[in-house]
């Protein structure tokens, strides 16, 4: 029994295997017989949002035929149901538990060098292609190389300087890698695959049937992620590039106008008003109401149909528009990466404080 | 800009472009590329064009022309004939529709990686005009050699150097695996470049932060870098004072007295076998020798122009507006001794009458092309070959009689 359709669910050969079944997306939502997909579906799911999609009992040792299917199946649903909810923390904890999956079996039953190769992605053995220098080959301990330009395909969500490649040896266009580093990029290159195409494009009539479905995923939801993909607001939170860029457009200061776009993106995506950014560059000595409100619209997604997030820091660093000495812990965190990663860790922990009732705050809890 | 002097500005590029067309060859050898035509653009249908005219208002408020695509070479010529550009720009990106006006409607499908060096972003720049150019070449063979050539190992024949025709060098690389890279992956390879390594990484003891000469990669570089520091800094009148200086620049740690800069000096000594590990000398210390040593290793590159995928670059072998100047296109082996402000004229020495503008500003009284002095009093006419005529023109120092 081809286990691989039911582990590892984003190989076009596991998609091949779905559609041999000829259940379209209608039975899949409806189908009577097809319950335990849905099911499977859900858990899928609900398993992502606490870390890890676990195996059901019945693909133990020698699976059924029927196992393996409902388990393949319930992959492409588990996406749409996904979509229906439409949430980006969903979709990211959907994606890296399923990766997580995928690597441990590949990593128990098969070779990450030959899985990355069905991706289109060689990693050599050392000194078959491109041997490194010797004092590399001397030590003896890398296994493999890959091409430079791969790895960086592969590595920017890995987070940590050891992945950096400025950090690596570096020879000859390969990038030499350390044992089970192999594994660790097979279970990025599968993340990225199956990130493509999220949330997919949905309808009402795909989703209102689901909606049994759905009711847990977003209850458990709510309770893992509370703002729902919402942000709330709060400015003492702010990271310091962006209370430092504020603070300045205040006083009127000469502010770049890629400083300009950050500010306007980072303020529109947690959720201030348009009015009050409009009026706060109210102080520059150009101001003109009618053309700052145009481009904060535009910015905004309102007027262009795209909307902006605010750069990264690595592009903030790039144009100067990051104030290095200003830098606290959670900026030099190696999980932030965004001022918005920032925003989100800092909210969380006020969060946590807010539920002493001594910091909480004006009202008294409710309820007793 | 008068009248007279717009025109004779115009009929010299024009001429510049037409025999261009005449001469130019499609297929040159990679080791003589500088005295060639204008090289054959790579991927030219899907490449998006842009102009400045040398009509009004050049050299004021100018327009850029964009949005422009060519299926050839010959269409290309067409439009330097019918209108000679003061300058002209190609995309580093590729796109399915180059003249659509919008950029999602382009259908960017990659983009060659490109690197800008210029002096006026070097990290520690020397004085004069003539030594500025020259350390910005030597940043260019810095980049070419160690990074491109040797860690990264693009074939020579997918890279395009060129002089840009003003303060700096552009390299162009279209090796295919780059093409498809996005703006993240380029900064790495600008930290890659620029040796922003993490000091962490290389001075952790075992294996992996052995800092070998032997080792590939920025712990060999380091290695032989931190040995040239070390040399430099015990060589200086006052070594202690220098050894602290370093550290002060990239660190907190003003502690460093007599006995701890001797430590790091002596250090030199274990870095043969692959050390730095001066005795008594705190982490932050070496870590900001480290940082150092990394910098001056790396190629001082601009780096914004790196990390976008949609920027517009000068043509190579066209004409810089500003100076006259040609866009050089370079062999390695070129750019080693390639020396601008002789080998980048464009123009004759046949001689042509100009007076000095009344405002001209002092750096433009004396201009030094293909090994002349060349001077012009505000006010003063005087005849000027060809090209120092042509150069005084475009930056504003003369106008043609």
């Amino acid at each position: 029994m081809d286990l691989e359709p039911a582990f590892l669910p984003f190989t076009d050969e596991a998609k091949r295997f779905v559609e041999g079944h000829g259940h379209g997306l209608d039975d899949l939502i409806g189908d009577d017989d097809l319950e335990p997909v849905r099911l499977r579906a859900r858990d899928r799911l609900l398993q992502s949002l606490d870390g890890r999609v676990e195996t059901p009992p019945d693909l133990g040792a020698d699976p059924s035929q029927g196992a393996v299917s409902r388990e393949a199946l319930s992959y492409p649903l588990s996406r749409v149901m996904a979509s229906c909810l439409g949430d980006r923390f969903l979709l990211k904890r959907l994606v890296e538990a399923e990766a997580k999956r995928c690597a441990d079996y590949v990593e128990e039953r098969s070779d990450p060098a030959e899985q990355l190769a069905e991706m289109g992605i060689r990693i050599s053995d050392r000194g078959v292609d491109a041997p490194l220098a010797p004092g590399d080959v001397a030590d003896g301990a890398e296994s493999s190389i890959i091409r430079v330009t791969d790895f960086l395909g592969m590595t920017g969500g890995l987070p940590g300087d050891e992945w950096r490649l400025v950090n690596r040896r570096v020879s000859g266009g390969y990038v030499a890698l350390a044992d089970g580093e192999p594994l660790t990029l097979f279970r990025e290159a599968a993340r990225m695959r199956m990130e493509e195409n999220l949330p997919l494009a949905v309808t009402p009539g795909i989703c209102e049937p689901l909606s049994k479905y759905l009711g847990p995923v977003r209850e458990t939801l709510d309770e893992t992620h509370p703002y729902g993909g919402e942000l709330r607001l709060d400015e003492s939170c702010f990271p310091p590039c962006m209370e430092v860029l504020i603070e300045g457009i205040k006083k009127g200061e000469g502010i770049p106008h890629t400083a300009r776009f950050a500010v306007t993106a980072f303020l529109r995506t947690v959720g201030v008003s348009m009015d009050e950014i409009v009026d706060m560059y109210d102080t520059f000595p150009d101001f003109d109401e009618e053309k700052t409100r145009y481009q904060v619209e535009h910015i905004s997604g309102d007027s262009s149909g795209t909307e902006y997030l605010p750069p990264g820091c690595g592009t903030m660093r790039t144009y100067g528009n990051c104030p290095e000495q200003l830098m606290d812990s959670r900026c030099r965190a190696d999980t932030v990466t965004h001022p918005l990663s920032y925003y989100r860790w800092a909210l969380r922990e006020s969060d946590s404080e807010g539920e002493h009732p001594q910091t909480g705050g004006e009202k008294p809890p409710s309820g007793d | 800009m008068d009248e007279r002097t717009r025109t004779f500005l115009q009929s010299n590029f024009s001429r510049y472009y037409g025999d261009l067309m005449k001469t130019s060859a499609p297929s040159v050898t990679t080791d003589r590329v500088a005295e060639s035509g204008m090289p054959e653009v790579v991927s030219m249908e899907s490449r998006e064009f842009g102009f400045i005219n040398l009509e009004k208002p050049f050299p004021g408020d100018v327009v850029m022309h964009r949005h422009r695509a060519y299926a050839s070479m010959d269409g290309l010529f067409d439009r330097f004939a019918s209108q000679p550009p003061a300058h002209v720009y190609l995309s580093a990106a590729r796109f399915r529709d180059p003249s659509a006006r919008r950029m999602n409607e382009k259908g960017w499908t990659g983009a060659d990686l490109v690197f800008d060096l210029d002096m006026d972003h070097l990290r520690e720049a020397p004085e004069t005009f003539p030594e500025m150019l020259l350390a910005v070449r030597e940043e260019t063979v810095k980049l070419v050699e160690e990074f491109l050539l040797g860690d990264l190992s693009v074939p020579v024949e997918e890279m395009q150097i060129a002089f840009s025709g003003g303060r700096g060098y552009h390299v162009h690389v279209r090796q295919e695996g780059y093409l498809g890279l996005g703006s993240r992956e380029r900064r790495e390879i600008v930290d890659y470049v620029k040796g922003r390594v993490s000091p962490d990484v290389y001075l952790k003891k075992g294996r992996t932060g052995r800092l070998s000469p032997e080792e590939p990669g920025w712990a060999g570089r380091l290695n032989l870098s931190l040995g040239r520091l070390l040399g430099e800094l015990g060589d200086a009148e006052d070594s202690t004072e220098a050894v602290r200086e370093v550290v002060e620049n990239h660190s907190d740690d003003a502690r460093l007295g007599e006995k701890r800069a001797a430590a790091v000096l002596e250090s030199v000594s274990n870095l043969e076998r692959g050390y730095f590990n001066p005795g008594k000398v705190t982490e932050e210390s070496r870590v900001a020798l480290v940082k150092e040593a990394a910098l001056r290793a790396g190629a001082d590159i601009d780096e914004p122009v790196t990390s976008d995928t949609h920027r517009l670059i000068r043509l190579p072998g066209s004409l810089h507006g500003g100076s006259g100047l040609r866009v050089t296109p370079l062999s390695v082996d070129e750019l080693r001794d390639f020396s601008p402000l002789e080998d980048a004229v464009a123009f004759n020495d046949d001689p042509v009458l100009v007076e000095g503008k009344e405002d001209s500003p002092p750096f433009l009284r004396n201009v030094s092309l293909r090994g002349e002095e060349h001077g012009l009093g505000q006010g003063e006419e005087a005849e000027l070959p060809r090209h120092a005529a042509v150069f005084m023109a475009l930056r504003g120092g003369a106008e043609v009689k």
